[in-house]
């Protein structure tokens, strides 16, 4: 890191997370200003206004600018999607268990005073008052949610970076003028296109007009400092800033700043998870390429910049619901950078591009950007090595994907080969034609372990007794697996058949009511089809729900399978009873189903064949439907922690899981300690999945002590460890190097980190089984060798 | 022919080149006090019995052929080893992890499966299969068995061998094997048979063998306090390696990570407390003070 940017990070970290209520307020005034205007001219006009009365700041040391909020690390509000949360809870963000904001007593007021405005016409609000009254009435029994996208805009897209930075935004108004000049008046939808390049057109103008702002300020703190080094630096800024994002940029440094603009005004037009920032090291090479070759440009100033634009990355934070932030805790918020993986003509495409912004992540250690790297069998040792060495060092954040599996799924759903194979991901591991798709990404979870416990219950939830789904049959009667996967596809049909009428009726209402004009002008092919985002403009359009607890299920039916039906250890009454009942006294029935049956993550394809099953019984459900986009619903088996509160409404299951514990982590990780046979068997395992009919992506967690990394020539194992995952067909992973606060929590709960391995020459000890007195010395010696 | 395999560890990535996978057979000539696998010692199966874990249900006693377990009034159970076959149907009953069952009968076919498992790491990582044990040699008919269906399918074999075997059996065993990973332990006779029970002389000389018929050998020495964790005990393992142009060679730090299996097998664990003393540590202050010439010496696998 170069003395500047420690500066910068040590700052970023002194600056405490607060509430910002610049937007809210110039939200509230411009929406009264517009009621007469057109929906995208309106949308526009209020972003214009935003981005003309926000503060402008431009902070000592920093190269790249563009400030979030007024504050380093503080959100802004977007009370236009939903209201009620902020005026109801903004007392207790600062105090709250998960992601605490501070706020003063005066922001307080004037948000009392500003925001009810709001109540009755903010999005979400709307939609619930036109929801059917049946809709919200199975919505209330929990098995499937969609609360993200009545908060925000829908955001899980990439910007179209490499059209963009080709181009500027002066380019695109001109595009768009001449369409709306070219359009056929007496045309049937004549104003729906006139409204939308209006809108596209003069969110072009303000985008401009903003980084004329930061030009203006450079300039004035140019001509006030005393320094000559940083007043060179302030009229760099300027220059760049009066350059870009209205034109395609002359230099790396320029490039930055243009991506930096477009990312901060998407997230100040609508909000929205995971934005993300597409293959930067591909878009970003030509750029880099000419500064070097001009010899503007050195690896550490290249390095030194990157490093900069990471922390302005991380300064883009975002503020949840009390409700929302047991789903998404922490301050990432799915800004993915995607690394390494083929070009259109299909070789590796890996650079020095994609080797320096690894080491970009190395130096800073920060929660953000996400770092995706995509694995095909020739990506080379130099661009595996700095990944595995991040790993090694803690970097739990980084993802290997399947580069082959997933372009074969995108094909799957539609993409052109070219498009595939130029894929990137947003936040957690879902896939995108880069710049090119509407994914409607995490929109809305299903519980597919609480479908197995209606299934098993006539429909009736086994915690309340509630009648909340179809009434199967009374399991008892179930004379072999087939009964039992019969009546868990008519719970799963029902509630997936629900979900697709909810996601549609969201779908309806930001399609007419929230259009995104500055979205619609980074997304192939709004601008063609005259269309904005939300109504259909990209070029692919999916929606793509998520299941929860899969393997939870898979286990599940794995234990019934061999314990009640096969061996008949069990009666289907007494599990059933046991299930219901928490197994208050019947605790070795619970353990019978835990341990004398199969789990997922051993490869063994007894139980990895019936985890499978439950995977395609969601994707054939949701195959039936198509959005109000005109895309598929295609499924996703990825969470950050849904697990968690799904899991406190699911009765106990016949994996010997508890009522009200956690459903399997991630998407699709083995149950926590279940996999004991180490990570090849947890990669064959997963290998057996069918990915590429889960097109939306998988998220596998895997965890090792450091001793795997002990000794010569380990790191390069662990990059053949994961070549052979990614050939065995797996989607996704990531790795966690433990730390010795796991190892405490496995001292303490040592039944949930039985996986946890030692490793040594001649003989691996797992973690839990040793005596005390060595636990002990292996945490001190993990401790050293941190230091 | 059918082999006794105590446990099988995939991902090993210490004990051969790549990734491996280890197969751990049961028997071993040696007895040395710092043993970690305590279970791998006596030729037939043995059931491990944690106390601590077990809750006194009593479902294992009622499936005992043999009645080597009873439960006494307080409801405690007794277990006689002496009465114990191996049969290992408590270990299949028990449901607090309390009674397993080290060692069960394996085919060459039901074995080369298991290897074959992970054949995709070992093919992006140079890996194979290790033999291990106890003392693989122990088993002659099965290992040679197995490394021959190894070699059939192409998977890189090696043994992790005490050298403690009938010269004749290690003749047979020699082509099969790509790679020896032969402990020394000491080059003194008498401290030699003071800590495994044996002397080196058979050692040595099958090293020699295995040296001369151009096999690819690693020498691992266990470095164990108090036994062999000086420079006066190493340096002529080192000198003895250049003799025979064996180039690599590993040092082994002590550790107890099997320390816990002797409770459970009914058996004291004798090494001398080293709590306190980070063996890694010290094995790299010794490897400071060696002359490694001509050598490759590595700390651990």
């Amino acid at each position: 890191m170069s003395e500047r940017t420690m500066r910068l990070r040590a700052r970023f970290l002194d600056a405490p997370r607060e509430v910002d209520i610049e937007r809210a307020v110039a939200v509230t005034e411009a929406h009264r200003h517009y009621l007469d205007k057109s929906a995208s001219v309106r949308r526009s006009l209020i972003l214009r206004d935003i981005l003309s009365t926000k503060s402008v700041i431009i902070r000592n040391d920093e190269l790249i600018v563009g400030n979030h909020g007024s504050r380093i690390r503080s959100v802004p509000l977007f009370p236009e999607y939903a209201v009620d949360w902020i005026l109801s809870q903004m007392d207790t963000f600062p105090t709250r268990r998960g992601d605490q904001f501070a706020i003063t007593e005066e922001q307080k007021a004037i948000l009392r005073e500003k925001l009810p405005y709001w109540q009755g016409r903010c999005l979400r609000d709307q939609i619930k008052g036109a929801a059917p009254p049946e809709l919200l009435a199975v919505l209330s029994h929990g098995v499937f949610r969609n609360e993200n996208y009545t908060m925000s805009a829908p955001g899980h897209m990439s910007p179209d970076y490499a059209t963009l930075l080709d181009r500027g935004f002066e380019s695109l108004r001109t595009e768009c003028e001449e369409r709306r000049d070219a359009l056929d008046i007496s045309s049937p939808d004549y104003f729906r296109h006139y409204d939308f390049y209006s809108g596209c057109i003069i969110a072009c103008e303000a985008v401009i007009d903003f980084a004329g702002r930061y030009a203006d300020e450079a300039e004035r703190l140019a001509a006030k400092t005393r320094d000559p080094g940083r007043k060179r630096e302030l009229q760099t800024i300027a220059e760049n800033c009066r350059h870009v994002p209205a034109n395609r940029p002359e230099t790396f440094h320029q490039a930055l700043q243009f991506v930096y603009f477009v990312q901060l005004i998407m997230q100040l037009e609508g909000n929205g998870l995971a934005i993300a920032l597409g293959r930067l090291d591909q878009i970003l090479y030509p750029f880099y390429q000419v500064d070097r070759s001009f010899g503007r440009l050195d690896q550490e100033q290249a390095l030194e910049l990157l490093e900069t634009f990471y922390l302005k990355i991380n300064e883009i934070d975002k503020i949840y619901s009390n409700e929302a932030t047991r789903f998404l805790q922490g301050p990432g918020h799915g800004q993915c950078i995607t690394l390494g993986g083929v070009g259109p003509d299909g070789r590796d495409a890996g650079n020095e591009l994609t080797v320096l912004l690894l080491e970009t992540d190395h130096r800073i250690r920060l929660a953000q950007p996400d770092i995706a790297l995509r694995i095909n069998p020739d990506i080379s040792e130099e661009v595996l090595m700095p990944a595995v060495r991040n790993i090694h060092k803690g970097l739990n954040k980084i993802k290997i994907f399947n580069d082959e599996v997933i372009v074969r799924s995108m094909e799957g759903i539609g993409a052109t080969t070219t498009d595939a194979r130029d894929h990137c991901f947003l936040g957690c591991s879902e896939p995108v034609m880069s710049g090119k798709t509407n994914s409607w990404g995490n929109s809305g979870h299903v519980n597919l372990a609480k479908c197995l416990e209606l299934a098993l219950n006539d429909g009736r939830c086994m915690l309340t007794g509630t009648q909340m789904g179809p009434q199967t049959g009374d399991p008892t009667g179930f004379t072999g697996l087939d009964d039992v996967l019969e009546a868990f596809r008519t719970q799963l049909s029902y509630f997936v058949h629900q979900l697709v009428a909810w996601d549609n009726l969201l779908d309806y209402h930001h399609a007419h009511f929230a259009p995104l004009p500055f979205y619609s002008l980074t997304i192939d092919s709004c601008i063609e089809r005259g269309l904005d985002f939300n109504a259909g403009g990209a070029k692919y359009n999916t929606t793509s729900p998520l299941g929860v607890g899969p393997i939870t299920a898979g286990d599940s039916l794995a234990a019934l399978k061999k314990l009640v039906f096969e061996e008949k250890r069990l009666s289907m009454e007494e599990v059933v009873e046991g299930l219901r009942s928490d197994f208050a006294d019947t605790e070795k029935i619970r353990l019978t189903l835990e341990k004398k049956a199969p789990k997922f993550g051993n490869d063994e394809d007894y139980v990895d064949a019936l985890c499978n099953e439950v995977l395609l019984a969601f994707v054939d459900e949701l195959s039936k439907y198509t959005n109000y986009r005109g895309g598929p619903y295609i499924a996703g088996l990825y969470y950050l922690s849904a697990n968690i509160p799904f899991g406190r409404d699911t009765a106990a299951t016949p994996n010997g899981r508890r009522a009200g514990e956690p459903l399997n982590d991630g998407g699709i990780s083995p149950s926590h300690g279940a996999d004991v046979k180490g990570a090849t068997a947890v990669a064959k395992s997963v290998g057996k999945l069918d990915h590429v009919r889960v097109p939306h992506g998988s998220v596998l967690n895997q965890r090792f002590h450091p001793s795997i990394f002990e000794g010569e020539g380990k790191e390069k194992l662990f990059g053949d460890y994961i070549r052979g995952y990614i050939t065995l067909g797996g989607w996704e992973s990531q790795f966690n190097v433990v730390t010795n606060e796991t190892l405490r929590a496995a001292q303490k709960d040592p039944h949930s980190y039985r996986d946890l391995v030692v490793r040594v020459a001649g003989y691996s000890a797992f973690f839990t089984q040793l005596e005390p007195e060595l636990q002990e010395d292996i945490i001190q010696r993990t401790e050293q060798e941190k230091l | 022919v059918e082999g006794t395999v105590f446990n099988i560890q995939r991902h090993a990535v210490h004990d051969g080149p790549g990734i491996r996978t280890l197969i751990f057979l049961k028997g071993c000539p040696l007895s040395c006090t710092w043993c970690s696998n305590p279970e791998s010692q006596a030729y037939g199966p043995e059931v491990l019995f944690d106390q601590e874990e077990c809750v006194g249900c009593g479902d294992c006693v009622a499936v005992c052929p043999t009645g080597a377990l009873e439960q006494t009034e307080d409801g405690r159970i007794v277990y006689r080893r002496e009465l114990c076959v191996g049969c290992g149907k408590c270990a299949g009953e028990c449901l607090y992890d309390a009674r397993s069952l080290a060692g069960r009968l394996y085919t060459t076919e039901e074995l080369l499966e298991e290897i074959r498992k992970d054949e995709a790491f070992y093919l992006t990582s140079g890996g194979g299969v290790t033999f291990s044990g106890g003392e693989p040699l122990a088993q002659p008919g099965f290992l040679g068995e197995t490394l021959l269906a190894c070699r059939e399918t192409g998977i890189h074999t090696a043994i992790e061998t005490t050298g403690s075997a009938a010269p004749e059996r290690l003749e047979k065993i020699i082509p099969l094997v790509d790679l020896f990973l032969y402990d020394i332990k000491q080059l003194d006779s008498e401290k030699h048979r003071d800590m495994t029970s044996v002397s080196n002389g058979l050692i040595l000389e099958n090293l020699r063998r295995v040296v001369d018929s151009g096999a690819s050998v690693w020498i691992r020495i266990p470095v164990v306090p108090g036994f062999n964790d000086s420079v006066e005990a190493i340096t002529p393992i080192l000198d003895h390696a250049r003799q025979l142009g064996v180039s690599r060679v590993h040092l082994l730090p002590y550790h107890a990570y099997g320390s816990n299996k002797y409770r459970l097998l009914d058996r004291p664990y004798e090494m001398p407390g080293t709590r306190g003393v980070d063996m890694k540590q010290r094995v790299e202050t010794l490897l400071t003070s060696l002359d490694c010439r001509e050598l490759t010496v590595h700390i651990g696998g």
